[in-house]
C-alpha cells in the first residue's frame, strides 16, 4: 500500500507504540499497522486506557448538553451527538450520556464516578478492542504483545487476557526470530498517584529478576513503560504542588522524570534495544552506551499514532534500523 | 530540547515528506546565505570602519593600512568565521542561559545604533570636509565621480525603499520564523510572540527611521548613494580605506575615538547575539530531518547538560565555513544572494500558506481534533482564511521583490540560484532515500497516515 519493498525474510519487522490512552482512532491505527507495515510483531508498551469521562446530559426536547461541546454546550440533534461522541472517542475521552438526576448524583458523590462510570466504559472499550484485534489480526502472521502502563487499572488485564495477544508485563517473552523481550509496565512515583506505580527499589528488584531470566541480556529488548532517568526520553515540565508548571525567568522548568532504576539496568546490562513511553512530549532516540533507547512519544489526543518501526536482525542479534512514525 | 521543526513538519505532514524536506532545505540554504553575508561584512564594514575613522583623524597610516587589510578576503573570512563560532557557542547554551545572555547583550548591541543616530543627528556633511581633504577628495568630487560613472540619484540608496523594506521583512518573516520554530520553547506563545513582534517592529521602525533619516539629513541621500556606487563602479574615485556603509560614514563624522570604537564594536556584538534565532531555525530543521531519518540520526542527538544539539551546531558551523568562503572569494555577484535571499524564501512561505489553506480538507481527521477547527471566519475554517490572507500578502511581497529594483532583490543570481538549490535539495532527498532503503527504512512512511478504520 505504501510502496515499500519487503526486505529479506531473515529480518524481523516490529512496530512499537504506547500511550494511546483510550483514543479509538490511535488504537485502530495501531492494529491496522500490522497489515500496513507487514509486521512480524506488534508491541504495545502500556497506558491503553483513557483518563476522562465526559458527561453528556439529556435535556428536554431530544437535546443534550455538554460543557466541552462548542460553541455553547448545546447539542441539538442525534447526528451532532454521534459526531461529538466520535470526536471524544478519537481523542481518548469516554462520552457517557446521563439523565440530569444521574449527573447531580455524580456531582454530589464524585467517588462513585470511578466505580459506576469509568470502570464500565473502560471495560466495554477494552472488550471491543479485544474483538477488533481478533478480527483484524486473526489472519495475519503478526504476533501481538501488550502490557498495561501506570495509568491502566489492573482489571484491564482481565479483559485483555481474552485477546489473542501475549501479555508481557513482568515477563520475558520471545519475539519471532527468537529475540527475547523483558517487559515491565509500572512507573516510578508520579504526582498523580496513578494505579500502577512502584518505588524505585521495587522497580530495580523486578527488573533484575527479569534480566536474570534472559539468556543474553545484551541481545535482548527491554520493554519498560517508564523511560530511563535524565535522558532525552524523560524530559517533562516540572510541576509544583498544584500541578502547575514551575517557571523561572519566564521559562518552563524542564527536567528528567524517568526512573533511575531503569537507567541503572540499561547501564549495567546494555540490552540491544530499550522501548519506552510514559512521557508523551519527550519523543527521542538516544544511544546509552550500546543500547538504543527509543521513546516514540504520543499525540493520542490528536488522533495521531506515534510509534517506532524497527527492523531486527535476529541472526546477527542486532537492531538493523529504526524509524519514528507519525501515523 | 523541543521538537519544533516549523514549516518542515507542517508541509511534510500535510503534503508529503519529500516536498516538506525540499522546501525546508531551500529555505535554510537561503537563510544561511543571508546570515553568512552578515558575518562576512563584520570585518570590512565595522572593524575596518573603526581603524579607518581613527586612522584618518589621527593621521596614522598604520591604522589605515589595518583598515585596508581588514577589508581583504582572508581577514574578512577568518573574522567572519570567528564571529559565527562565537554566535553558535552562544546559541548552544542551555535555553535559559541563552535567554539571559541575549537579554543582557542585545540592549548593549542596540546601543551602537543609538550612538550612530546621535552622531548623525549632531553632525553635518561639513564634518567630512577635513577627512575627504586628506584623501584629496571632496563632497562634490564624490557626487561628480558617481555621475560620470553612470549613477542616477534614487537608483542606489533610497530612503523610502530602505525604510520600507526592512520592517516589512522583519514583520512578516519574523512572525513566520519565530512562530513556527521557537513557538514550542516560549511560554504562552499566542500572546508572548505577538507582543514581542509588535514591540520589535515598533522599535525597528523607529530605529531605522532615525538612523536612515538622520543619515540622509546629515550626509544627503544623493551623496550616500554616490559614495556607495563608486566603491564598485569607479574604485579609484572612492577615497576611503573601508567599504561604504552608514556606520563608516557615521564614524568619519566624529573624532571621538571611544565613541567610534563603541559604535562599531557594540554593533559586532549585536550581530553575534542577534543571529542566534537564525541558527535555531536551521538547527531545529536539521534535528527534525534527522528524526525522520532523512539526515543521519547523529544530528538529532542532544547534549544532556545543555539540551542543545551540539553535533548539529558543529555541522552547521562547517556549512557556514563553506558558504562564507563562497561569499568572500566567490564572484561578487554571489553577494546578491544575500539581498535576494528573501526572494528565495518567499516561494517557501507561499507554499506554507497554501498548506494552511488546504489542511482542513487534506488532513481532515487531524484538523478536526485540533482546537483551531472550532474557529470559523465567515463560515470558513479560520486557518484557511488566515492562510489565504498570508498567501495574498506573500504574493504581494513576492511581486514587489521581483519587480522593484530599489529593493535590490531581483538579480539574475537569485533567479539562477533558486532552481539550483531546488535541485540540490532534491538530490539530497533522493540520496537519503537510497541510503535508507538499503537499510530497510522507507522514508515516505514517516508521515503517512495509518488507516484509522
Amino acid at each position: 500500500m505504501f510502496g515499500h519493498r519487503r526486505e529479506s525474510s531473515q529480518n524481523v519487522r516490529v512496530f512499537y507504540a504506547a500511550d494511546i490512552h483510550g483514543s479509538e482512532r490511535a488504537f485502530r491505527k495501531w492494529v491496522n499497522s500490522a497489515k500496513t507495515f507487514e509486521l512480524d510483531a506488534l508491541v504495545f508498551g502500556g497506558d491503553l486506557t483513557g483518563k476522562f469521562v465526559v458527561p453528556i446530559v439529556r435535556e428536554a426536547g431530544g437535546k443534550w448538553r455538554s460543557e466541552l461541546y462548542e460553541p455553547n454546550g448545546r447539542i441539538e440533534s442525534e447526528e451532532e451527538l454521534a459526531s461529538f461522541e466520535s470526536q471524544l472517542r478519537a481523542a481518548g475521552k469516554y462520552p457517557v450520556v446521563l439523565d440530569p438526576e444521574e449527573k447531580a448524583t455524580y456531582d454530589a458523590h464524585p467517588e462513585l464516578v470511578q466505580r459506576d462510570l469509568f470502570k464500565p466504559v473502560i471495560s466495554k472499550q477494552t472488550r471491543e478492542w479485544v474483538g477488533l484485534i481478533g478480527d483484524r489480526l486473526g489472519g495475519l502472521r503478526t504476533q501481538t504483545y501488550m502490557m498495561l502502563g501506570n495509568d491502566d487499572d489492573e482489571e484491564v488485564a482481565e479483559d485483555l487476557a481474552e485477546a489473542a495477544v501475549v501479555l508481557t508485563d513482568g515477563a520475558v517473552v520471545e519475539l519471532p526470530g527468537g529475540v527475547q523481550m523483558a517487559s515491565l509496565g509500572f512507573s516510578n512515583p508520579t504526582p498523580w498517584k496513578t494505579p500502577r506505580e512502584l518505588p524505585e527499589d521495587e522497580i530495580a528488584a523486578r527488573l533484575d529478576r527479569l534480566m536474570d531470566k534472559l539468556s543474553e541480556p545484551e541481545t535482548a529488548i527491554l520493554n519498560v513503560h517508564c523511560p530511563p532517568r535524565d535522558t532525552q526520553l524523560d524530559q517533562a515540565a516540572l510541576l509544583d504542588e498544584e500541578f502547575n508548571p514551575r517557571m523561572r525567568g519566564g521559562q518552563v522548568l524542564v527536567g528528567g522524570v524517568g526512573s533511575s532504576a531503569v537507567r541503572s539496568v540499561i547501564d549495567r546490562y546494555q540490552p540491544m534495544l530499550s522501548l519506552h513511553g510514559h512521557i508523551h512530549e519527550s519523543a527521542a532516540v538516544q544511544k546509552l552506551g550500546q543500547t538504543t533507547a527509543i521513546n516514540p512519544g504520543s499525540e493520542y489526543n490528536d488522533g495521531i499514532l506515534r510509534g517506532a518501526l524497527l527492523m531486527l536482525d535476529p541472526r546477527g542479534k542486532r537492531l538493523k534500523s529504526w524509524q519514528l512514525i507519525h501515523g | 530540547m523541543p521538537r519544533t521543526g516549523g514549516d518542515y513538519i507542517f508541509v511534510s505532514r500535510t503534503l508529503s515528506a519529500p516536498i516538506g524536506f525540499v522546501a525546508s532545505v531551500v529555505l535554510n540554504l537561503f537563510v544561511i546565505f543571508s546570515v553568512g553575508s552578515v558575518f562576512a561584512t563584520i570585518a570590512p564594514q565595522y572593524l575596518a570602519a573603526v581603524f579607518a575613522a581613527v586612522g584618518i583623524r589621527s593621521h596614522n597610516a598604520g591604522l589605515l593600512n589595518v583598515a585596508t587589510t581588514l577589508s581583504s578576503p582572508a581577514p574578512t573570512y577568518l573574522i567572519g568565521i570567528g564571529c559565527i563560532l562565537a554566535a553558535l557557542i552562544v546559541a548552544s547554551l542551555p535555553l535559559r542561559t541563552f535567554t539571559k545572555v541575549y537579554a543582557i547583550l542585545l540592549p548593549f548591541g542596540a546601543l551602537s545604533l543609538l550612538l550612530a543616530v546621535l552622531v548623525l543627528a549632531t553632525h553635518t556633511s561639513a564634518a567630512l570636509t577635513p577627512v575627504l581633504k586628506s584623501f584629496h577628495s571632496s563632497y562634490g568630487k564624490i557626487l561628480s565621480a558617481a555621475a560620470q560613472a553612470g549613477y542616477h540619484p534614487g537608483s542606489g540608496f533610497n530612503l523610502g525603499a530602505d525604510f520600507a523594506a526592512t520592517p516589512v521583512v522583519f514583520g512578516f518573516m519574523g512572525f513566520g520564523f519565530t512562530a513556527a520554530y521557537l513557538g514550542g520553547e516560549i511560554r504562552r506563545p499566542s500572546s508572548t510572540v505577538t507582543r514581542a513582534y509588535l514591540s520589535a517592529i515598533g522599535i525597528g521602525v523607529v530605529g531605522l527611521l532615525l538612523l536612515l533619516g538622520f543619515a540622509a539629513h546629515s550626509l544627503g541621500e544623493n551623496w550616500i548613494g554616490s559614495a556607495t556606487y563608486i566603491a564598485s563602479a569607479d574604485p579609484k574615485a572612492y577615497p576611503f580605506p573601508a567599504p561604504p556603509g552608514i556606520m563608516l560614514f557615521a564614524s568619519l563624522l566624529t573624532s571621538n575615538t571611544p565613541l567610534i570604537i563603541a559604535m562599531n564594536g557594540l554593533l559586532v556584538l549585536l550581530i553575534i547575539v542577534s543571529q542566534g534565532p537564525a541558527f535555531f531555525l536551521t538547527t531545529r530543521s536539521m534535528v527534525a530531518w534527522s528524526f525522520d531519518r532523512v539526515m543521519p540520526a547523529k544530528l538529532s542527538e542532544v547534549n544532556e547538560r545543555t539540551h542543545s544539539p551540539l553535533i548539529t551546531n558543529f555541522v552547521l558551523f562547517l556549512v557556514y565555513c563553506v558558504i562564507c568562503a563562497v561569499l568572500v572569494w566567490g564572484p561578487s555577484t554571489i553577494l546578491q544572494l544575500a539581498f535576494g535571499a528573501l526572494l528565495g524564501q518567499l516561494p517557501i512561505f507561499l507554499l506554507v500558506s497554501l498548506v494552511a489553506i488546504v489542511i482542513p480538507w487534506r488532513r481532515q481527521a487531524l484538523y478536526n481534533l485540533a482546537p483551531i477547527s472550532r474557529r470559523k471566519i465567515f463560515g470558513l475554517p479560520a486557518i484557511s482564511v488566515v492562510g489565504g490572507l498570508a498567501f495574498a500578502s506573500y504574493a504581494f511581497f513576492f511581486e514587489q521583490y521581483l519587480t522593484n529594483n530599489a529593493l535590490g532583490a531581483n538579480s539574475p543570481v537569485v533567479f539562477i540560484s533558486f532552481p539550483i538549490m531546488l535541485v540540490v535539495a532534491v538530490l539530497m532527498y533522493l540520496t537519503s532515500k537510497w541510503v535508507n532503503e538499503r537499510r530497510g527504512v522507507n522514508l515516505s512512511v514517516a508521515f503517512t497516515e495509518l488507516p484509522p478504520e
